[in-house]
């Protein structure tokens, strides 16, 4: 079998699963037939894919394998543009299939156990393919249109699993909230996809990245305003992103997202479709190079994502919110890392994270599911004997995502923060001061879910309790897969930090950026400054949780603002139900009652037929029936007529 | 190639076969019904065959019109008989001659008074539908445009809601008025042209720019009623309202498409300094309309009037594809046209499909339909996503072609317009929300799904969601020649206006 072969079986394979469970076995009467069969099918399928995805990844990665570029399917054909469905699989993309396939099927054979009870388990796994088929359209994508094909496809599988309980009323509603807040994004990422086409006159990467260059001087009026066309079209794809990928003042709907099965948040909300957007940076990397004003904004936009996230982390009660707000936090550092175009950085973490990020939701389903759908941290506790397994696990993610050698995310995040601070530039320092103490808050928070979820007394319903069990086996085989990646992949896959390894498909322009070059010659201070800070928070966590648990409710007393102030997120949502969501509704009320009711009608068909009438009630007075009224009129008119001839 | 005159015989077998079907007598009541249903079915399948011979002919390497049938009327006034369709109409016969068999496979049990004139209407409506399109003598488009009113009127008015009276008059005076100024139009565009009526010899007429604007503005009194654009929509969300379903699949399904296709065939061709002269008000009301409709969508508590504000929401966009003027934008908004041909009519069907079991249209009574009902779920799944334009599906292509092609020549339009994505998103979301979502009150919780008949319906559509969405390149070749002839004539016009 060629390497094409087994590229085109990675999307195939999960393809045919989704189509199989979606119309055949949707119609199959028998519940428990149409449930094994949706779950054997996609389990299997993706499993394959998986596999023959770490064959592609090891044959392109490490053993010089060319870049494939597979034409599929043509699709839309006109005048001004050509694209194609196709795969266009360089290391980049080999790296992303890596990631989507292995924690899919993890998450598909975890699903097994976890969605034991669930009476519409074929739906779950049906929705699960064929988030995995969009996922990987975006990632093999050699156009923006198959590209957004799965971008918006991702969204809908995201917002399929979200409501997946649609009996649940929040459900509903965070479903919705998803969609609709990455529409938003979405449509300024359309419009930057409608720049490209009118700039390049092609929307295929290989006509658009290696001519960038060549338009670093065209300027374009965009509504009403001069810019740089790159600048432009930079900006406009990072909107898209910052949906995509949670980006504060688009992030608010990833916390919400947590009310789908945790699988599911493990698998799109954590490792794969929210790690789209820095994806979609690192592939427009040779464009983005030359857009100098925007990427000192994408650098402070994640950054001030990655500490904003971690200060709402460190105090929600909900143990899946804790692990939401980290993913937007840990995305924040990849995009600060692209920010200072340290895209090899962006990518190492994205991998990392989603072996370690996944492997924590995981665990935190383990716990949930042992204590009856409890996600309460504070009706948790002291479980470590009842799971050793999870805890064990638990164990290993947090001091991955703390970032604590030799686990994984050491290696990465250390190298997006050495990157920052290479920068050399004002920018630079700034982003790895605020990553440094991101990073602080990010190990006192894990380890406080940590020590409050396993540590002390369990303060929940004690029925809960009897019942609690070690995860069966679909679950914890799993866990410890994602395990091993959460320890190795760190030391395994550490050539990914060098633009070298990946070939072209990322591409710096490094006598004008030399981030990531300074990085592998940082400073020792600087270097271990944030390792410090990490086991700070983590003696911190200790401190608080361990030694004196009554000390956090107390120091919450005493700073009630700024807990509340955390607590409640910064009061996003509230500020945008009150500046986007109601007036909205108030405006298309106001549209319809006046504009449509009063105005339009009132003027129009309605005033016309009312005037009509009153003309003809008018009129009707004057037909008095008296014979001598008309006679008057006659002869009066008469006499008017001949007054005119005789003076005219 | 055929050699009998098909569009003749698309034209006249429904408006025959409506006579047929008045004639189906039998003393039993439900069996004369049930004839008379079988009898309109098979006509409009005969039809809907007969199209897809037409279209299987039909010939993508020539700008031409095609299948052409001419014969002398009235000679005395130059009237022809004169028919012929090209990549700008053929879809729209098609598409046509496909849903009238769809709508009336959805009435086969909701209507049960005066069966066999309803049918008969039905495809009186059919055969004059595909009149307009094929016609290529003015007269003869005017008679087939007046006279499609006429069966129009009575399904809304007989057939109709509570509120039929209001409605059916309110949609009656709307078009009326507007077919009054075309009437004029036509009438000067005949003396102008030294006494012809001929679609594409008025074509080649040169007038100046003063008469132009007139003459514009009369067609645009025709034209912008019936599509509808802002601010002429308000008869529209009435009539869908009080019109029975497949009375709102036909409406939404083809007779707004005839507006927009009044400006493809007329103002663009015949008055193009004016046309582009008046781009800048088509833009304008597009993108109010666009956004408008789809807020006033959004706070509609009657499940039809939303469908039915939706419409005007996505016409817009036809419309500004149709004036932006590029070949994308053009065969974009063709293209949009057939999907929301598509797109609405299955989402009115679906409205109905609960209408008959709970007998109201109120979005807080509905609530967990997915429960007892999973497959209407997941077909209603299928076309609020095509109609959100998900990648994939049809509306896709068509609304982004549209708006790749107006970006470069209404930059600021094309953008506003772009937010209608969104806000197309939140209205069907919430809707989607509302009616399929949750936990179901008593008396939705026993309804029963789909049957065959009403699954059967859906069938077709949702092929061609996938069909139009994934292999739309047969489809946009098939009106390519037609829509560069369009454009080439249009864009060497001499006046120079500018936006």
């Amino acid at each position: 079998m060629t390497l094409e072969t087994l590229a085109i079986l990675i999307l195939m394979l999960p393809l045919g699963a989704a189509l199989l469970n979606g119309t055949v076995g949707y119609l199959i009467k028998e519940n428990a037939v149409r449930d094994q069969l949706a779950m054997g099918t996609t389990s299997v399928a993706v499993s394959l894919a998986a596999l023959a995805s770490i064959i592609v990844f090891y044959q392109i990665g490490f053993n010089g394998a060319a870049p494939m570029d597979i034409h599929l399917m043509g699709w839309m054909a006109t005048s001004a543009f050509d694209v194609s469905f196709g795969l266009l699989v360089d290391k980049l993309t080999a790296t992303m299939l890596l990631v989507v396939t292995v924690v899919s099927a993890c998450v598909h054979v975890y699903s097994i156990g976890y969605m034991q009870e669930d009476k519409s388990r074929a739906r779950f796994f049906t929705y699960l393919s064929l988030f995995t088929v969009a996922m990987l359209l975006l990632v093999t994508a050699p156009n923006l249109i198959q590209m957004f094909l799965g971008w918006e496809g991702v969204g809908v599988a995201s917002y399929l699993l979200i409501g997946f309980w649609h009996h649940k009323e929040s459900a509903n509603a965070a479903a919705m909230k998803a969609f609709i807040v990455n529409r938003v994004a979405d449509a300024a990422m359309l419009v930057g996809i409608f720049t490209v086409l009118m700039t390049f006159g092609s929307l295929t990467y290989a006509d658009i990245l290696p001519r960038a260059g060549e338009f670093t001087d065209q300027a374009i009026t965009f509504l009403g305003m001069q810019w740089s066309v790159i600048d432009l079209i930079a900006l406009l794809l990072f909107i898209g992103a910052m949906g995509k990928s949670a980006q504060i003042g688009l992030h608010t709907w990833l916390p919400d997202a947590m009310e789908g099965p945790t699988p599911v948040s493990a698998l799109i909300h954590a490792a794969t479709m929210v790690t789209a957007g820095v994806f979609l940076m690192c592939r427009m990397s040779p464009l983005l190079e030359y857009a100098d004003t925007i990427l000192p904004i994408i650098g402070w936009v994640g950054a001030i994502t990655a500490l904003f996230a971690a200060t709402v982390g460190l105090v929600q009660k909900d143990i899946k919110r804790v692990i939401a707000y980290s993913t937007c936090s840990q995305l924040g550092y990849m995009f600060f890392a692209i920010g200072v175009s340290a895209y090899p950085a962006a990518m190492f973490h994205l991998t990392t994270h989603a072996f370690f990020k996944a492997l924590l939701f995981l665990g935190a389903g383990s716990v949930i599911h042992a204590l009856h759908h409890e996600q309460n941290l504070f009706k948790m506790g002291g479980v470590r004997a009842l799971l050793p397994v999870t805890y064990g696990l638990m164990w290993i993610g947090s001091l991955a995502l703390a970032g604590i050698p030799p686990f994984a995310g050491f290696f990465s995040k250390d190298l997006v923060l050495e990157s920052a601070f290479g920068a050399h530039s004002g920018t630079g320092y700034m982003l790895y001061a605020f990553g440094s103490l991101a990073a602080f808050m990010t190990a006192f928070y894990s380890f406080r879910v940590l020590f409050m979820a396993f540590h002390g007394k369990f303060k929940g319903d004690a029925s809960h309790l009897r019942h609690a069990h070690e995860a069966p086996w679909t679950m914890r085989a799993p866990m410890l897969l994602l395990g091993v990646g959460a320890v190795l992949s760190g030391l395994a896959l550490s050539k990914m930090g060098y633009l070298d390894w990946w070939q072209g498909s990322l591409v710096i322009l490094e006598d004008v950026h030399h981030a990531l070059h300074n990085a592998h010659h940082t400073p020792f201070v600087a270097k271990y400054f944030p390792l410090l800070l990490a086991l700070g928070g983590i003696a911190l966590a200790v401190l608080l949780y361990l030694k004196r648990p009554q000390w956090p409710a107390k120091l919450a007393g005493e700073v009630d603002l700024l807990y509340s102030f955390f607590l409640n997120k910064w009061w996003f949502d509230e500020l945008y139900d009150a500046v986007l969501v109601r007036p909205i509704r108030k405006l298309g009320t106001l549209c319809w009652q006046w504009g449509d009711v009063k105005i339009i009608d009132g003027l129009g068909p309605n005033g016309v037929a009312a005037l009509t009438m009153q003309i003809g009630q008018r009129l009707r007075g004057v037909q008095t029936g008296y014979v001598y009224h008309y006679a008057f009129v006659f002869i009066a008119a008469i006499v008017v007529l001949l007054l005119w001839k005789m003076l005219g | 190639m055929i050699d009998y005159p098909i569009l003749s015989i698309l034209t006249f077998l429904p408006i025959l076969g409506a006579l047929v079907v008045l004639l189906v007598k039998s003393q039993d009541e439900a069996v004369q019904n049930r004839n008379a249903r079988h009898v309109a079915l098979w006509i409009s399948l005969g039809n809907l065959l007969l199209a897809g011979v037409m279209l299987s002919s039909f010939s993508i390497s020539t700008s031409a019109m095609q299948m052409v049938e001419q014969h002398a009327w009235l000679p005395a006034f130059n009237i022809n008989y004169h028919l012929g369709v090209d990549g700008i109409s053929v879809l729209f016969v098609v598409l046509t001659a496909l849903l009238t068999p769809i709508c009336i496979a959805v009435s086969w049990n909701s209507i049960t008074s005066r069966v066999k004139q309803y049918l008969a209407a039905f495809l009186a409506l059919e055969g004059c539908v595909i009149g307009v399109f094929c016609a290529l003598d003015f007269v003869l488009f005017y008679v087939f445009w007046e006279a499609m009113l006429i069966p129009m009127f009575l399904i809304i008015g007989i057939w109709g809601g509570e509120n039929r009276v209001y409605a059916t008059l309110k949609f009656f005076l709307y078009t009326f008025a507007g077919s009054v100024l075309m009437l004029v139009a036509m009438l000067y565009l005949y003396n102008a042209s030294g006494g012809s009526f001929d679609i594409q010899n008025l074509a080649g007429l040169e007038l100046a720019l003063l008469e132009q604007k007139w003459l514009w503005l009369a067609l645009f009194a025709a034209f912008a009623v019936k599509v509808p654009m802002w601010p002429f929509h308000t008869w529209l969300p009435d009539a869908h309202v009080q019109a029975p379903t497949a009375g709102s699949v036909i409406l939404a399904g083809i007779l707004l498409k005839m507006g927009a296709y009044g400006f493809l065939r007329f103002s663009i061709p015949i008055l193009p300094d004016a046309s582009e002269f008046f781009t800048p008000l088509i833009y304008t009301l597009s993108v109010v309309g666009i956004i408008y409709a789809a807020l006033v969508a959004f706070v509609q508590t009657d499940v039809k009037k939303m469908i039915a504000y939706s419409s005007v929401s996505h016409m817009g966009f036809v419309t500004l594809g149709i004036f932006a003027a590029t070949e994308d934008a053009v065969s974009g908004a063709i293209m949009q046209m057939v999907n929301h041909g598509i797109v609405s009519s299955a989402l009115f069907m679906l409205v109905g499909v609960v209408y008959d079991r709970l007998h109201t249209r109120d979005l807080a009574k509905f609530g967990g339909l997915v429960q007892p009902m999973p497959i209407f779920a997941a077909v209603m799944m299928i076309f609020t996503l095509a109609s959100v334009a998900l990648p994939g599906t049809n509306s896709f292509v068509g609304e982004f072609l549209i708006l790749s092609g107006s970006y470069e020549v209404a930059q600021w339009p094309t953008v506003l317009a772009t937010t209608g994505v969104v806000l197309g998103a939140l209205y069907m979301l919430w809707l989607y929300r509302k009616m399929v979502m949750g936990v179901p009150q008593a008396q939705v919780a026993k309804l029963t799904d789909m049957t065959t008949r009403e699954r059967m319906m859906f069938v077709p559509l949702i092929i061609l969601v996938f069909y139009l969405g994934l292999v739309p390149n047969p489809t946009l070749k098939l009106m390519q020649p037609s829509v560069e002839k369009l454009l080439d004539e249009y864009h060497d016009c001499t006046c120079g206006g500018d936006w």
